[in-house]
């Protein structure tokens, strides 16, 4: 009788059931421990969720937006890119929510895209989005933001007016800390985010940054995005017939 | 030893049925069911209906709060000194949503599977909406308080109830009484 699960070496030593076992499992496991390591590793470099055929033309159209948005981040008072995937949980320290008409402002969450490698690591990240009123979600920085309800996270209103192809709505700062370290090493982060958010105008840099991606869709709007507190009126408005496109 | 009392087998003869009692040590049959309750995998979902006392979310608006609305001639302003702000603006049909839940009931669950389970107990609620109408001049146009199927998402919900074709409320009877008396 032979069993080669986990490289394992039996012998028959005699007697019902009394079979001795040489584990050889060890290495396998520390390989197998090495590779999943690097993998989490390599999850880190996230795909930048390019814009689709169909996005790039509703937008020369002027149906849809590319609504631009900064996150700029602390975790003890030291910048910390908050769309980096972290090594150890395989999730960004920062999650992303939209609600709309369809949903009556629950945030269901967003799909992190970006415009590039570079503008990913500052922070920037986008929107495709029809006119109407939005309101936007931002959960961390947490190592565990991806596992948490979006709809538990402090929200923004975002108006986006018709008929305008690039909008920027704002720089959020985010602050976080570290509060130890995982079991393989890496730190947890938590929020250290106050109800007082701040939100920057950097409309120069969105303008440089979203001219130089669409530079046939005229000049950057910004519209700052409003805090939305518990308790205030969640206000929709009806979407155009064609917004669906 | 005890014994089970009941019979668990019969043995059959055509013609002649007889029908023989095999005694079954207790314990043996206490083993037998422990030995099976790790295969039975099950879920029990019980619920109770409770008087609506509860309130679980939002602030409730009872009918009697209602009598101040009066088509065509309670304004805005009045809506939203009377009864604060609501939960929904929908800004282009002129329309307030005011929600609460009530609880209706509670529901039992128990999940087992193999030797592990959980159980535990949720609220049921009933979704409560007062949906106010305005005109364009900003004057309450119709006004309901209803009951939102637990089915429908909300929004197919308030879609629905701005198709329907009410454009005049019924006259407030609260409001009625008081003016007469």
């Amino acid at each position: 009788m032979k069993y080669d699960g986990f490289n394992s070496k039996q012998r028959y030593i005699g007697g019902p059931g009394l079979w001795h076992s040489q584990v050889t499992a060890l290495p396998s496991l520390l390989r197998a421990l090495a590779l999943l390591v690097l993998l989490a590793h390599l999850v880190g470099c996230t795909s930048l969720n390019v814009l689709s055929d169909a996005e790039k033309t509703a937008i020369n159209a002027g149906d849809k937006t590319v609504v631009l948005l900064r996150i700029e981040c602390t975790i003890d008072n030291q910048p910390h890119e908050p769309f980096r995937t972290s090594a150890w949980t395989g999730e960004p320290i920062v999650a992303l929510g939209i609600g709309g008409f369809a949903t009556i402002g629950e945030p269901r969450r967003a799909v992190h895209r970006f415009l590039s490698e570079d503008s990913r690591h500052a922070g920037w990240t986008y929107f495709v989005l029809s006119s109407g009123i939005y309101y936007l979600a931002v959960l961390g920085p947490e190592s565990d933001a991806g596992n948490k309800n979006i709809r538990e996270a402090p929200r923004w209103r975002m108006d986006i007016p018709e008929n305008t192809r690039l909008l920027y709505i704002g720089t959020l700062q985010l602050t976080g800390r570290a509060d130890g370290t995982f079991l393989l090493g890496g730190k947890i982060i938590k929020s250290a985010n106050n109800e007082e958010f701040i939100v920057k105008n950097e409309h120069e840099l969105a303008k440089s940054l979203l001219a130089g991606h669409f530079p046939d869709d005229g000049e950057t709007k910004t519209s700052p995005m409003q805090r939305w507190h518990r308790g205030d009126p969640i206000i929709i408005r009806t979407p155009r017939p064609d917004s669906g496109k | 030893m005890p014994t089970c009392a009941c019979s668990l087998s019969k043995s059959k003869n055509y013609g002649d049925t007889t029908t023989q009692a095999y005694p079954i040590n207790s314990i043996t049959l206490t083993v037998m069911f422990l030995c099976i309750l790790p295969l039975l995998t099950s879920c029990v979902i019980l619920p109770i209906p409770t008087t609506e006392g509860n309130v679980l979310a939002g602030k409730p608006v009872t009918e009697e709060q209602l009598s101040f609305l009066t088509p065509n001639i309670t304004t805005k302003q009045d809506v939203f000194e009377r009864l604060g702000n609501p939960n929904v603006i929908w800004e282009d049909v002129r329309t307030f949503a005011y929600n609460w839940d009530m609880r209706q009931g509670i529901l039992f669950w128990a999940v087992g599977a193999y030797y592990s389970g959980g159980m535990g107990i949720e609220d049921i609620p009933k979704h409560y909406v007062l949906l106010i109408q305005f005109n364009e001049q900003d004057l309450v146009q119709r006004f309901e308080r209803m009951v939102r199927p637990s089915s429908q998402s909300y929004i197919d919900f308030l879609k629905e109830w701005v198709k329907t074709p009410s454009p005049q409320s019924p006259p407030n009877p609260l409001r009625q009484k008081e003016q007469r008396g």
